[in-house]
């Protein structure tokens, strides 16, 4: 059973991922518990609009279907879509923190 | 069994990591040891305690299934650019899954529900809805195990074992070690299967052009491959427009309405967990996109594969030394058992909790659902094996195309009681009905091609079968929601 003991040692390793709050600057975690309780906005607006972006540059394709201009060696229909990957995530990250989720404890 | 042209360094290479998955399979339920496992809850949702990190691995390696790095590659290789609507369905999945999974957890956590249709059930207090919702999921998942099996069999073929006796002594592993350790082994094994995916791929996508003089070498063999073949080609025809982006949308929205990916959605801890996650899987899209374009590497590589289902084998075979192939072989097969591991458990929880408990015996106990639901995995595999064994491939892929269709049937029923009080369940039945079996009329009528043309004022429109149902699905349930007679089943509000 060595090994799974090690698997575990590995997860203490890598906890919950620790970041800044964009909005309130505040470190998740510990900070968290003290906060209000109940999906209180801590911005004004909420940001959750950003995540349609995706849909709207990937599901119109007349947007990118182009072979130029390449970037290393990848046409533009193929890079432009491999870039979404990392902008939608970021974009997903934003939506995360900039709102207190109310299931989130 | 054993062709004169075996590898055995390749075939050494895949015996060792595939003994060393199994042995974790069967240790897997001394994981994060629980109190017992007679409890569905352990056994198939792996007590509902998956953190960030395992969940990533799980979903990651649940999702992304050894099809996909079959199929995926396979697609390109045959028809181009429309091949790579795989990217953009992968990349909008996950503002799906943030916008409507964290809900779904916290309803499912709090009232203790396994499955979907649990929830339906809790929200409508409709049994015919609740085991449409189940129905859907089981007969849509079967033949996506059958897939998994293809997949299996066409890297044990590439090593160079014929027969079928190979691939029912690997299902059977699978299949005893699932129904002992239950959600805990594909958890556990998703770990070595996902890193050894990530290592070949990322070895594959650098030093593969490398061999081949570079990316822009890559897609013009492929241009030029098509253009000497007629059809296809590395960008859109202005007529896949609309295909390539319903084909995606459709598809998303389908994503996590299959019995796997919503166990993977039901193990896991916590809406922060699942929100975290739908940040951090795209790295798997990142993966996706660059085995996709091993289907164009297969131009410039100047292989011949037998079936588009061989580009990625065959690719390996070429371009590797034997050691190296039998390891990314390994890893497909491996990246076979963990989908199918929990495609059959997803699939027996709706068996014990929305048949066997709703019909059979209601009292049962917890530890007597588990015991059903181990049962139900046996069953469920068993008879994907004999699906592959027994009938045509192409019939799997059939049905799977179909149930891809007929899941997203089952999304209006799952996701629209999490935001609202409109739909009632008697209108989402018939709504599902609408969908589910207009959609496999039109797409039987098309010759079970997922892609039907509308003819409107002259002008043709070709969209997903999957969407056109969806729509009319919604139509009728939108509908009938305000049709008093309809609406006399009261609302059950929410716990």
């Amino acid at each position: 059973m060595q090994y799974l003991s090690t698997i575990r040692v590995l997860f203490t390793m890598f906890p919950e991922i620790k970041t800044q709050n964009l909005v309130t600057g505040r470190k998740s975690g510990v900070m968290r518990q003290n906060a209000p309780p109940q999906g209180r906005r801590m911005g004004e607006t909420s940001m959750a609009w950003l995540l349609l972006l995706p849909f709207i540059g990937l599901l119109w394709v007349p947007f990118y279907n182009f072979e130029t201009p390449t970037l290393f060696g990848f046409p533009f229909f193929y890079w432009y879509q491999i870039a979404w990957v990392p902008i939608s995530s970021l974009l997903t990250y934003v939506v995360w923190r900039s709102k207190r989720w109310g299931d989130e404890a | 069994m054993i062709s004169a042209d075996i590898d055995w360094s390749a075939f050494a290479v895949f015996a060792f990591f595939f003994i060393l998955v199994s042995a974790m399979g069967f240790v897997a339920a001394r994981w994060r040891r629980p109190k017992t496992l007679a409890h569905i809850d352990e056994w198939g949702l792996g007590g509902r305690q998956f953190g960030t990190w395992i969940t990533w691995f799980l979903v990651g390696g649940d999702f992304y299934t050894a099809y996909t790095v079959i199929a995926v590659p396979a697609l390109v290789y045959a028809v181009g650019a429309y091949g790579f609507f795989a990217l953009p369905y992968t990349i909008i999945v996950y503002p799906i899954v943030f916008a409507i999974m964290p809900r779904l957890w916290a309803v499912a956590a709090k009232a203790g529900h396994v499955t979907a249709a649990d929830v339906v059930h809790a929200r409508y207090g409709s049994r015919p809805l609740e085991l449409a919702v189940a129905l859907t999921g089981v007969i849509a998942t079967m033949p996506y195990i059958a897939l998994q099996l293809i997949g299996m069999e066409v890297v044990i073929k590439a090593l160079g074992l014929n027969g079928e006796i190979p691939l029912i002594v690997a299902f059977l592993i699978l299949a005893f070690y699932t129904y002992s350790a239950g959600l805990r082994a594909p958890a556990l094994i998703a770990f070595v299967k996902d890193i050894m995916i990530y290592i070949v791929v990322i070895v594959a996508v650098a030093i593969i052009p490398l061999k081949l003089g570079g990316y822009s070498a890559v897609f013009a063999a492929a241009q030029a491959g098509f253009q000497a073949k007629g059809s296809g080609s590395i960008t859109l025809a202005p007529a896949q427009y609309l295909p390539y982006a319903t084909l995606a949308l459709g598809s998303a929205m389908a994503a996590f309405m299959y019995p796997h990916t919503l166990t993977g959605i039901f193990a896991s801890s916590s809406g922060a967990t699942i929100r975290k996650n739908a940040v951090l899987l795209p790295a798997y899209t990142l993966l996706l996109g660059l085995i996709a374009l091993m289907g164009y590497m297969a131009y410039a590589a100047g292989i011949k594969p037998a079936t588009a289902n061989e580009v990625v084998p065959t690719l390996f075979k070429a371009l590797f030394p034997g050691w190296f192939a039998g390891f990314a072989f390994a890893a497909i097969g491996i990246g076979a058992l963990v989908p199918a591991a929990v495609m059959s458990i997803g699939a027996a929880n709706l068996f014990t909790r929305n048949f066997w408990k709703a019909y059979v015996n209601p009292s049962m106990s917890a530890s007597t659902e588990a015991k059903v639901a181990k049962t139900a995995s046996l069953l469920v595999k068993l008879g994907a094996l004999a699906f592959i064994l027994l009938l045509d491939n192409s019939i799997a892929l059939n049905l799977q195309l179909l149930g891809g269709l007929w899941i997203l049937q089952t999304f209006p029923s799952v996701v629209f009681g999490l935001f609202t009080g409109w739909f009632t369940g008697r209108a989402l039945f018939v709504g599902w009905a609408v969908g589910f079996f207009g959609g496999s009329f039109v797409a039987w009528t098309d010759g079970l091609k997922p892609l039907h043309t509308l003819t409107y004022d002259g002008a043709h429109y070709t969209l997903y079968v999957g969407i056109l149902a969806l729509v009319a699905n919604i139509v009728v349930a939108a509908l009938l929601s305000i049709i008093p007679g309809f609406a006399k089943q009261p609302l059950i509000k929410q716990a």
